[in-house]
C-alpha cells in the first residue's frame, strides 16, 4: 500500500474513532474484563484492546502491561503490532517477534517485552477496522487454531460492546446538548404502595437550564427535597403513567420558575421508574390563553348581536297577529345561537354530531324522548350550522304535529358514514297518525335543504315521519 | 315608573342596552307582570331602595359602571333575600359559584317563553327567607 494512501486512511479511520468517542478516554479500562478474560483462557502475561491512531494506539482495555504504559494507556505508533492487524485487515500472528521481519525492530520488544504476539481486528459501530484485541507472550510462542478461535470469539464481544458503547455515547451526547429537558428516576412508594416520592436517577443539562435546578444536585435527590410544591401535581400523573403503563403529555406550571409552563411526555420505564422529556411552553400558552381571549370575544359578539336582531325583530312584528310566525323566527334565531355556541366550545373547528343534537335536543328539554345513535363523527362549522337548524325544525315539527306532540312518542336519531357519505336517518315513533302536509312553508323547504348538499327524503309514513339524508363528506368538513 | 297594580308582581329589569332592554319590557309585561327599568346596577339599587314591591330582578351581567350584574345579584340575595333573581349573559356560561341562591341564568339571546314561563313560576314562589330590611 503507497505511504500517502495509507495516511488517508489511517485519518479517516482516526476521524471515525474521534466521533465514536473511542479514544475521547485514554487508559479507560473498559474492556478491562475482556483483556482479563484473555489472559485467563490463554495463559499470557498480557492482554490488550488497542485503536490504533495515527501516531499512537491507546488501549481500550488492558491487562499485564508492565509500567508506565499501564498508567498512560497509551503508547506510541513505534511501540505497536496492532498497527499491522489495522494495516493488512486481518490476523496477526507472531509467535517470535524476532524473527519476524515487519516488527522484527518495533520498540514494544524491549520497551514492553513482547516477544510473541497475536492479534485479531476490531471494529466500530460501522463495521470498519480500527485496532484489535491482542495476546502477548514474554516468550516466544507458536499460537494454534484453538488460541485463535478463542481470541477471535472474544473479539466479537469487544464488537458487540463498542457498538452498543457508541450507541450510548450517542445518546447521552444527545441528551447532554438537546433544548428539552430530560429525567429518568423513580417513583418511591410506601410500604402500603401509595406514591410518596419520586428520586431522580440523571437528569440532562437542560433540566438545569429550564428549571434553575443544579443538574449534579438533581441527580439522586429527591422531587419532595428539590421541588416541593410540585409534589401534589406531579406524583398522580406519575403514578398514572406507569399504572396504565402508556405515554403521558402532562401540561402544568413551573413552581420552581416563576410563571413558566412546561409540557413534559411521560414515558413509563421497567417497574416504578419513568422518562420524563419536557419543554417550556409559555410563550404558546400565551397565544393560547389570548386566542382563547379572542374566541370569547367573539362569540360574546356574535351572540349579542344575535339577542339584538331578536330584539328588532320581536318589536318591529310586535302587532303582526299571526304569533306563530314570530315565534319560529325568535326560536330560529336561538338555533342559531345554540349552534355557535357548540363551535365556540370547539374552537370554531367544528362539531362533534352528537354534540350538535344533544344541545338541539336540550333547548327543548327534550332529550330523554330521543335515542341518539352513531359514530363520532365532527362537522365543519357550515355543515354544524345547516344540522343545527335542519334539527331545530325537526323537532319544532315533532312537538307540534309528531311524535313529540304526545308523552310516549320518541324520535330515533342515527347516523353513519362511509368513505364517502355521511348518512342521517330521523324516525319517528309512538306518536299520533302523520299525513304529509298541505302547506310548505319555510321550515319544509329548510328541512327539504337538509345539510345543504345531496339528498334528503321525507316519508309520511302513518307511523311515524321519516327523514333520511346523505351528503358528501367533503361538502361536510369543510371550514 | 308609576307604583305597580297591585294584583300583579312586579319585575326590575337591569339592562343597559336600550334596545334590548325595550325588548325585556315588552316581553315581561305581555307575560302579565308590571315592569321597571333601569341602565345599570347603581339605579337598580336606588329603586330596590325606595320600592319595596320588587319581586324579582332581571338583570343583564355585563354593565358599565363600577357593579355588574354577578355583584348586583349578590348583593340583593344579601339585603333583600325574598327577591328572586335572573341573570343573563351573552358570555357562554357562568360558574355554579357566582350565582346567588334561587338565582337562574339564562343565555343570551333568551327565549321569550322561557323567560316569562321562568318570572311566572317565580312569582308564585312563597318568599320563606324572612326579611328583617322590609317586615310586612
Amino acid at each position: 500500500m503507497p505511504a500517502d494512501s495509507l495516511t488517508y486512511t489511517r485519518s479517516l479511520r482516526v476521524n471515525e474513532l474521534r466521533r465514536s468517542g473511542l479514544l475521547d478516554r485514554p487508559g479507560s479500562a473498559q474492556f478491562g474484563h475482556l483483556t482479563e478474560l484473555v489472559r485467563s483462557v490463554l495463559s499470557v502475561p498480557v492482554a490488550i484492546v488497542s485503536i490504533v491512531d495515527e501516531t499512537r494506539q491507546v488501549f481500550a482495555g488492558h491487562s499485564g502491561l508492565p509500567e508506565p504504559w499501564a498508567s498512560m494507556g497509551e503508547t506510541p505508533i513505534t511501540h505497536s503490532f496492532c498497527q499491522y492487524v489495522v494495516e493488512r485487515g486481518e490476523v496477526f500472528d507472531v509467535p517470535d517477534a524476532r524473527a519476524e521481519p515487519l516488527v522484527k525492530n518495533n520498540l514494544a520488544i524491549p520497551d514492553l517485552g513482547v516477544e510473541a504476539y497475536l492479534g485479531v481486528p476490531i471494529h466500530s459501530l460501522d463495521g470498519s477496522l480500527i485496532g484489535a484485541l491482542a495476546a502477548i507472550d514474554t516468550k516466544p510462542r507458536a499460537w494454534t487454531a484453538h488460541d485463535r478461535r478463542v481470541l477471535e470469539m472474544i473479539a466479537i464481544i469487544v464488537d458487540k460492546e463498542i457498538r452498543v458503547g457508541s450507541s450510548e455515547r450517542k445518546f447521552r451526547t444527545l441528551f447532554g446538548e438537546m433544548r428539552e429537558g430530560f429525567y429518568v428516576g423513580q417513583l418511591i412508594r410506601s410500604a402500603d404502595g401509595a406514591a410518596v416520592d419520586f428520586r431522580f436517577e440523571e437528569v440532562n443539562p437542560s433540566f438545569g437550564r429550564l428549571t434553575g435546578l443544579d443538574p449534579a444536585a438533581a441527580t439522586g435527590a429527591m422531587l419532595g427535597d428539590v421541588a416541593p410544591l410540585a409534589i401534589d401535581e406531579l406524583l398522580p400523573v406519575f403514578e398514572g403513567v406507569l399504572k396504565d403503563r402508556s405515554a403521558v403529555v402532562h401540561v402544568g406550571r413551573s413552581t420552581l420558575v416563576d410563571g413558566r409552563w412546561f409540557e413534559t411526555r411521560l414515558t413509563p420505564l421497567d417497574g416504578d421508574r419513568l422518562i420524563g422529556f419536557f419543554t417550556d411552553v409559555t410563550e404558546r400558552r400565551r397565544n393560547e390563553e389570548l386566542q382563547d381571549v379572542l374566541n370569547h370575544e367573539m362569540s360574546h359578539r356574535l351572540k349579542n348581536t344575535l339577542m339584538m336582531v331578536q330584539a328588532l325583530a320581536v318589536q318591529t312584528l310586535r302587532g303582526v297577529t299571526e304569533r306563530d310566525a314570530v315565534d319560529a323566527l325568535e326560536k330560529r334565531i336561538h338555533a342559531l345561537s345554540s349552534a355557535h355556541d357548540i363551535l365556540f366550545r370547539e374552537n370554531w373547528h367544528g362539531a362533534p354530531v352528537l354534540a350538535i343534537a344533544q344541545s338541539s335536543f336540550g333547548r327543548f328539554c327534550l332529550e330523554s324522548r330521543v335515542d341518539f345513535i352513531g359514530t363520532a363523527f365532527e362537522l365543519g362549522p357550515k355543515a354544524t350550522l345547516s344540522l343545527s337548524l335542519l334539527l331545530h325544525e325537526l323537532t319544532t315539527n315533532a312537538v307540534k304535529y309528531g311524535a313529540l306532540s304526545n308523552a310516549e312518542g320518541r324520535i330515533r336519531l342515527s347516523w353513519s358514514t362511509d368513505s364517502e357519505q355521511f348518512y342521517l336517518k330521523w324516525q319517528e315513533v309512538g306518536g299520533p297518525l302523520v299525513s304529509e302536509p298541505e302547506r310548505k312553508g319555510f321550515g319544509s323547504r329548510l328541512i327539504r335543504m337538509g345539510m345543504g348538499s345531496g339528498d334528503v327524503r321525507t316519508e309520511y309514513h302513518p307511523k311515524g315521519f321519516v327523514l333520511t339524508l346523505s351528503a358528501p363528506l367533503s361538502h361536510l368538513q369543510q371550514v | 315608573m308609576g307604583q305597580a297594580s297591585p294584583l300583579k308582581p312586579v319585575v326590575l329589569i337591569v339592562e343597559d342596552e336600550p334596545l334590548l332592554r325595550l325588548m325585556a319590557e315588552e316581553l315581561i309585561e305581555d307575560g302579565g307582570f308590571d315592569v321597571v327599568s333601569v341602565p345599570d346596577a347603581a339605579s337598580a339599587v336606588r329603586i330596590l331602595e325606595t320600592r319595596l314591591d320588587i319581586r324579582i330582578v332581571f338583570t343583564d351581567i355585563d354593565m358599565p359602571g363600577g357593579m355588574d350584574g354577578i355583584r348586583l345579584a349578590a348583593m340583593i340575595r344579601d339585603r333583600w333575600p325574598p327577591i328572586e333573581i335572573v341573570v343573563t349573559s351573552s358570555h357562554v356560561s357562568i360558574a355554579n359559584h357566582e350565582m346567588p341562591a334561587r338565582g337562574v341564568f339564562l343565555s343570551k339571546p333568551y327565549d321569550a317563553q322561557q323567560l316569562v314561563g321562568l318570572l311566572r313560576s317565580m312569582a308564585e314562589r312563597r318568599p320563606d327567607v324572612p326579611d328583617p330590611a322590609r317586615p310586612r
